[in-house]
């Protein structure tokens, strides 16, 4: 008897129990990029709140009336809401986007780390407001230059150097896919628009292996996700761009899509100084960006997402010469065209694939023209052109405290350094055509491990690299350590040992996007760095502080033998024109912060010392690099004056000072040797009297990069009043960048016995209006 | 090609406002002995000993250096000293032997002593081939060669000449373009086509030299060269020694970028002329010259 009850208790516990089991909902929400478990997520059905989930990003609950599939709505910290439907008894993966509206940490100017230190950061672009830029614009790229470690280039532009490698040693990707032609406007602002932007991670120190040819910096884009279940329109407007953003459904929680346009108003003021002059002149200014973005998602477990982004930048002019009937035309233009699909699978919630195809197109193009009655007399054009196509595939497994990520990448590069083409009446001579195929077979593997006390992150990379006759392989490897010594401050470490196996030959670093690209050669063998860096880092939840100190070297990197090549390529002859050497950097990097609600500020300050050797230059001796900034130090606050639910006012104020960049001079002049039969020109010769004078005399220079420029010294201030409105938000934002007027000197010269003195910005004001609905 | 960079720097300063003003002169740098001394396949060398100036100084003319005793050694072997024939000016009845190295000495009264080395290159490994079938194209071939060659076109004002023609002198003119097909070129002063000057012309054009590099091919390179050159007029080479085509071509870099005085691009020119006397600046060369009358 006794066995008969035990046994019908067993079984009636087990014919309810299994409707119980039947009920339960589990699965995991984690971050739609990153994959990591977003904690304290909440999960509400009909507005009742069912769960939370875990550190871990781990939920479970059990729901009275079970359906196979729950429709839920899950609000975090990233995001506002984001619906779902769950099933019964599978473990449902549920990937989040940041949203624009709630993003992480907005009170602050500031970026947060996912491990603290000196060598990641990530930011979202609201927190790239208040940085003054010439142009008022919010960029994404603006906020590099607030970072330790980093020195700007030439004012205002977007170009810069970390941790004394050059500017073409950095890369810069829009959802993994490298952007050859990072600007607009000559430098002055970025391609990305910030209405596009989720955020960026910027990597100075170990440096994921699933990206290439990185010997210094690595600043990854992530493009917004478009919202499945409402449509948003934005649309700002400044006196030198104005953009629109359009993001919505096409199928409810299914296809998605975001749409985006910047133009610049610079024709108009282009036209008005063109036709200002007594001279016929027309002056054609095109600069903008198209950008669209799909989004599917299939089920819970896979989604699949598109992009095509192509900008342009053209600058056109013609002058008019009535007395003989000539005209004169000139036009200097790039262009980026880039396309991207790519597919991601949730096999469960520990494994995840990802494959991705891009193209990546990139042009620059020159050209002058002389015409005589309306026909062409003489016609120089010169272009340069780079094609990346390329298919990725990753793979990510999460075991307890392991995260591996191993991927294999095939890319094809057709290179076009230097084009020269030169029509003289009608006739078509190609006087330099240089042509590069490339490719390039890659594994690679990032692997991490993290507990309570510490995380260990290590990548390698092998590289099979092919260009005509030309094979080599390379190896990169990637270290970096944090060892939390007590809940709020501990040690991080970092190795880095990667090549390049494309040289940058760069211009003037302020960004614009006339570099040529060359692959590496038997000559021009791959560039390699090697970098060290140790610091502390401390954190209370407040005040956030980071030291450390690094050293880097570089092996065969290139650099231009005449200077004036600075400004792109001067003619086809590239290859006659660059030398082959090293460098080393060595500095203190010091990150001093405070979050809060109401003030928020940060202190940079970078202590360090770059130089370059090449054996043909400088009679072979070391000489230090041209933005060998001993000091740097950058001051960045916030004050939010007033801050209701209807209107937000925040004053910003951002401080820069640092050492001035190094210049070559002439110290004194001598008699030198005439080219051979130089005083004996056919007197119908023309030949400027400073040029004759250079054949005559010669000017004594300074040991290379001995003299520097005055200190650098800016103060930006800025106010913005953000409005949320019923059904739309209004923000208006206005400043003046470089307040105080200062001539910031970026050049000096002699010019006949005179010195003077080259500044580029004076003081600047900035205005800005945007509304989102 | 210029003129891009003109435009350039227009739509620069457009959008940047940049600004120059005067700033207070910077220090000199101190008084240094200049040495300019090009030894050549001609009888006698010449030497010119000067002092550098101030770069405020107007002045044209430089203050020599009146005492000195400068010696030249043949790959180490005293071979004479130079003597002083004018201002700033001294000499030496030598005719250099091709491929020896060459020193230079010089010891000046309170002065660190200066010396120089370099090599005399041997004449220029090409031979003419007579004229292409469009009658204006001349055709050459350049042998190996471990020694670069400037290449440049003068034309004959002579109003006479004799049935052997005589050497290019003080009635030549430098001709401002000269052509070719030359693989091998340095393309720093290219300038659009000959087709400027000569419908029929076709090859790339070229600021008043041309640079050939060294031929370190296995075989012999065969090229042409268009020019509006006359009946009586050259085709030079100047086989140079590495100290003096590195002075010549930096030389010429510097004067390009001071070519247009409207161009705001000069004032970024770092340029170095290349130097190679040390305790001193200027230069201490070799060249073997060498001609062809464009159509002998």
């Amino acid at each position: 008897m006794k066995l008969i009850n035990s046994t019908l208790i067993i079984v009636l516990a087990v014919f309810f129990a299994l409707p119980i089991q039947a009920q339960l909902y589990k699965g995991y929400v984690r971050h739609a990029t990153s994959f990591t478990g977003i904690a304290a997520a909440k999960i509400y059905h009909n507005d009742s709140l069912l769960a939370k989930t875990n550190d871990n990003g781990y939920f479970e609950f059990v729901y009275q009336n079970p359906k196979s599939n729950l429709p839920v709505t899950i609000t975090s910290h990233i995001t506002t809401s984001q619906n779902f439907t769950i099933q019964l008894n599978t473990e449902n993966i549920l990937l989040l986007h940041n949203s624009k509206d709630i993003l992480l940490d907005s009170i602050s100017v500031k970026s947060y780390r996912n491990v603290r230190g000196n060598n990641n950061f990530s930011y979202s672009i609201a927190q790239v407001k208040g940085l003054s830029s010439v142009l008022g614009e919010d960029d994404i790229m603006r906020y590099i230059g607030v970072l330790p470690g980093v020195s700007q280039g030439m004012e205002g532009g977007l170009g810069y150097f970390v941790r004394g490698a050059g500017n073409g040693n950095n890369r810069t990707e829009l959802d993994n896919v490298p952007i050859y032609g990072t600007t607009h406007l000559l430098g002055l602002v970025s391609i990305f628009h910030p209405s596009t932007i989720s955020h960026a991670d910027f990597q100075m120190g170990g440096v994921a292996s699933s990206s290439a040819n990185v010997t210094s910096s690595l600043l990854q884009v992530h493009s917004q996700t478009p919202d499945l279940y409402n449509t948003k329109y934005d649309f700002s407007i400044s006196p030198i761009m104005a953009d629109m953003s359009v993001s919505g459904f096409l199928k409810k929680n299914k296809l998605g899509y975001q749409i985006a346009s910047r133009y610049s108003l610079l024709p108009i003021y282009a036209g008005a100084i063109a036709n200002s002059g007594e001279a016929k002149s027309s002056t054609k200014i095109n600069v903008g960006d198209v950008y669209l973005k799909l989004h599917y998602q299939l089920n819970p477990k896979n989604k699949m997402d598109g992009f095509l982004l192509k900008t342009t930048d053209r600058f056109y002019f013609k002058l008019d010469d009535n007395d003989d009937g000539s005209t004169f035309e000139n036009e200097l233009g790039w262009q980026n065209t880039i396309a991207k699909l790519a597919w991601q699978n949730a096999v469960n919630d520990k494994t995840f694939f990802n494959v991705s195809a891009y193209t990546s197109s990139f042009s620059t193009n020159q050209f002058n023209q002389e015409m005589n009655q309306n026909k062409p007399v003489n016609r120089l054009e010169m272009k340069n052109h780079i094609s990346d196509n390329s298919v990725k595939g990753t793979a990510t497994f999460l075991f307890n405290k392991i995260k591996w990520q191993p991927g294999i990448q095939y890319s094809h590069l057709q290179l076009n350094p230097a084009t020269q083409k030169n029509i003289t009446r009608s006739k078509e001579i190609v006087t330099f055509d240089s042509s590069f195929a490339t490719n390039t077979a890659s594994a690679f593997t990032d692997i991490a491990f993290k507990n309570e006390l510490m995380e260990i992150k290590s990548g390698i990379r092998l590289n099979y690299f092919t260009v005509g006759d030309y094979a080599t392989t390379t190896t990169d490897m990637r270290l970096k350590t944090s060892l939390f010594l007590t809940p709020k401050m501990g040690v991080e470490a970092t190795y880095d040992n990667a090549s390049q196996l494309f040289h940058v030959l760069e211009g003037l670093p302020i960004g614009w996007s006339l570099d040529l690209t060359i692959p590496a050669s038997k000559k021009f063998v791959p560039e390699r760095s090697q970098q060290f860096y140790t610091g502390f880092f401390y954190g209370n939840g407040t005040y956030y502080a980071t030291i450390g100190a690094y050293y880097k070297t570089l092996s065969d990197i290139l650099m231009y033998k005449n200077t004036t090549n600075l400004f792109g390529v001067k003619d086809g002859s590239w290859e006659d024109e660059i030398i082959s050497g090293k460098g080393a950097s060595k500095g203190i990097e010091l990150w001093v912060e405070k979050r809060n609600r109401i003030f928020t500020w940060s202190v940079a300050y970078t202590l360090s010392k770059t130089d370059r050797i090449f054996d043909e230059m400088n009679q072979g001796k070391s000489f230090p690099f041209k933005f060998d900034r001993r000091h740097i130090l950058n001051v960045q606050s916030k004050f939010i004056t007033l801050k209701t639910v209807k209107k937000e006012k925040s004053l910003y104020l951002s401080v820069n000072l640092s050492s001035g960049s190094k210049l070559t001079v002439p110290v004194s002049k001598y008699e030198g040797i005439e080219p051979p039969y130089w005083s004996q020109k056919l007197n119908s010769q023309h030949i400027p009297l400073m040029m004759n004078s250079f054949a005559t005399g010669r000017e004594e220079m300074s040991a290379i990069n001995q003299i520097s420029n005055k200190n650098y010294f800016r103060i930006d201030i800025g106010y913005s009043i953000l409005k949320h409105k019923k059904k739309m938000d209004k923000e208006f934002s206005l400043g003046l960048y470089n307040a105080t007027n200062r001539h910031n000197p970026y050049l000096q010269f002699n010019e006949n016995g005179k010195w003077k003195e080259l500044s580029i910005f004076p003081v600047v004001p900035y205005i800005k209006w945007k509304i989102s609905f | 090609m210029t003129k891009i960079y003109t435009f350039f720097i227009w739509v620069t300063g457009m959008f940047l406002m940049s600004c120059v003003k005067d700033i207070s002169v910077r220090k000199n740098g101190e008084r240094k002995v200049v040495v300019n001394c090009l030894l050549n396949n001609a009888p006698v060398q010449y030497l010119k000993l000067t002092y550098n100036n101030n770069l405020q100084d107007g002045s044209i003319l430089y203050d020599e250096v009146k005492e000195a005793d400068i010696q030249l050694f043949e790959n180490n072997d005293f071979i004479g000293s130079f003597v002083k024939e004018g201002y700033a000016k001294w000499k030496l009845a030598y005719l250099p032997k091709s491929n020896a190295a060459y020193t230079l000495k010089i010891n000046i009264p309170d002065y660190p002593e200066i010396t120089a080395e370099t090599t005399m290159p041997p004449a220029a490994a090409i031979i003419h081939n007579g004229t292409a079938t469009d009658g204006f194209t001349r055709l050459f071939t350049q042998q190996i060669t471990d020694n670069t060659c400037w290449m440049f076109g003068l034309t004959n004002n002579k109003t006479s000449q004799g049935y052997i023609p005589e050497p290019p002198g003080l009635n030549e003119s430098l001709q401002d373009l000269i052509g070719s097909n030359h693989p091998f070129t340095d393309r720093f002063n290219q300038e659009g086509t000959m087709a400027d000057i000569n419908p029929q012309a076709l090859m790339p054009a070229y600021k008043y030299y041309i640079r050939l590099l060294k031929n370190n091919t296995p075989d012999a390179i065969d090229f042409q060269v268009q020019s509006t050159l006359g009946n009586r007029s050259y085709i030079v080479f100047r086989n140079a020694s590495n100290a003096y085509d590195e002075y010549l071509k930096t030389t010429l870099v510097k004067m390009f970028i001071h070519q247009s005085e409207d161009d705001p691009i000069r004032w970024f020119d770092e340029n170095v002329v290349y130097s190679n006397i040390k305790n001193g600046l200027g230069v201490f060369g070799a060249y073997h010259e060498t001609y062809f009358q464009y159509f002998h």
